[in-house]
């Protein structure tokens, strides 16, 4: 071994049992294995206490990021809700040409959240979404994977809003209700047929009984709704979610 | 050992040693010092910010249950106002509604402090400070005429209420100060809808 550095004792007389179990010469120093089993641990230790304070400072800012996307989410949630309730979807659907006072005059569904950043992946450099059961008439049937029948609940009764037709299986063949063989509308339809765990469908929204594949965004009266924030965290892309179930509830004035 | 071996320090290793070392310690010294100050800005600032939430989400609470046609003043963006008085529903008894006492919320004489009140100026007047440290104007906001802080509002308090139709937005900034007298402030911002 080699000694790296020497004792100060300069009468190094064994006194106590300790010191005489030690070697014969008092002077040595600490051995370069000592030293280095001694500065393992403190580099250990030092990393453990490093990580323990770089999580706690992460998490405050996982913390702080959440806590502002849940309050962007249960404001846009307020100010949907002091709307009046037959026009909410028409605001913030992602038509533009069904705004009650105009084309592009309604907050729409994608809006900016202060303090998030955009993820890259973003369309429109927006973080905040409502996600409503709404799809472009042009596109609905290739969204909608499985037809679904109308059906009284419960029951299969038939297809195209519950007019004819029954049995079970394909029901409809594949027809959606509204848009197959007639002209598509303008707007953008609000549906309940669609097969969406996420938005608790299908889901009989204008309280008739029916399941069926009609445009609801005149009758609704009850209008599920989720609100996805997706933004670029400090330590990276971030999501958070909240469902949630409008209906009609106001006092009649 | 030879006496080379068992010499000890000269007068000058000592000198440089005690150098180096104070060299160090001073740096140190101020390492630590820095830190420790960031630290208890960063710590006064998160304090400011839990209460700022809390008093907020008080505010939200207490005004979410009112009915919006009690709100008064009812002022709608770019006015506004730094007090509401309101009124929440108790319930329905035969038929009718039952509507608690007046309540408000606003800031006291002392703009410093905000408060709730329940029959405010009766004998029955019961009134709470929810917090000490409302800043004089809203975060970012000057007095002198102009919207500094883009919010649609001119020379706004550091409490203010807008009504639009059933909603109310309510802003508020907490201002407080470190011990060597360094300003913080933190901001918070809401929408309620009310609820009866």
């Amino acid at each position: 071994m080699i000694p790296m550095a020497c004792s100060s004792d300069p009468d190094p007389a064994p006194r106590s049992g300790a010191r005489r179990r030690r070697h014969e010469n008092p002077l040595r120093g600490t051995t370069l294995i000592e030293v280095m089993v001694v500065l393992t641990i403190l580099v250990v230790a030092s990393g453990l206490f490093s990580r323990i304070v770089i999580a706690t400072s992460r998490l405050r800012d996982v913390n702080r990021e959440n806590a502002t996307a849940a309050e962007a989410a249960r404001k846009i949630l307020e100010e949907m809700r002091n709307q009046e309730f037959q026009e909410i979807f028409e605001l913030y659907d992602p038509d533009p040409n069904d705004d009650p006072d105009g084309p592009a005059t309604a907050p729409g569904h994608r809006h900016d959240v202060p303090g998030l950043n955009p993820t890259s992946d973003s369309p429109d450099g927006k973080v905040l979404e409502v996600v409503l059961p709404a799809f472009p008439p042009a596109t609905a049937s290739k969204l909608i994977g499985t037809p679904w029948e109308a059906r009284v609940l419960g029951t299969i009764q038939g297809s195209g809003g519950g007019s004819s037709g029954s049995g079970s299986g394909s029901g409809p063949g594949g027809k959606l209700g509204g848009i197959a063989g007639g002209s598509p509308p303008a707007t953008w339809e609000l549906r309940e047929d669609y097969q969406d765990e996420e938005l608790s469908l299908p889901r009989d929204l204008n309280g008739d009984s029916i399941l069926d594949s009609l445009d609801h965004s005149d009758d609704y009266i009850l209008l599920p709704i989720l609100i996805r924030v997706k933004w670029q965290g400090r330590y990276g892309p971030r999501v958070y979610e909240v469902y949630t179930m409008l209906a009609e509830y106001r006092k009649s004035s | 050992m030879s006496r080379l071996g068992r010499r000890g320090y000269t007068l000058i290793e000592l000198a440089v040693a005690l150098a180096l070392l104070g060299i160090l310690f001073v740096k140190l010294t101020m390492i630590i010092s820095e830190a420790s100050k960031a630290h208890r800005e960063e710590s006064a600032g998160m304090v400011l910010e839990d209460q700022a939430q809390q008093v907020l989400d008080r505010i939200a609470y207490a005004l979410i249950g009112a009915d919006p046609d009690s709100l008064n003043p009812s002022s709608q963006k770019p006015f506004f106002s730094d007090r509401i008085a309101f009124r929440v529903s108790l319930g329905v008894e035969d038929g009718e509604i039952v509507w608690g006492d007046p309540e408000v919320i606003g800031l006291a004489p002392d703009p410093a402090q905000l408060f709730w009140a329940r029959n405010e100026n009766t004998p029955d007047e019961q009134i709470v400070i929810w917090t000490r440290a409302v800043s004089e104007l809203l975060q970012d906001e000057l007095l002198n005429g102009s919207d500094d802080n883009v919010n649609g509002l001119t020379d706004e308090s550091g409490l203010t209420f807008d009504v639009d139709g059933d909603s109310v937005t309510i802003r508020l900034t907490l201002v407080t100060r470190t011990k060597d007298g360094r300003s913080i402030s933190k901001s918070k911002e809401t929408v309620i809808t009310c609820r009866n």
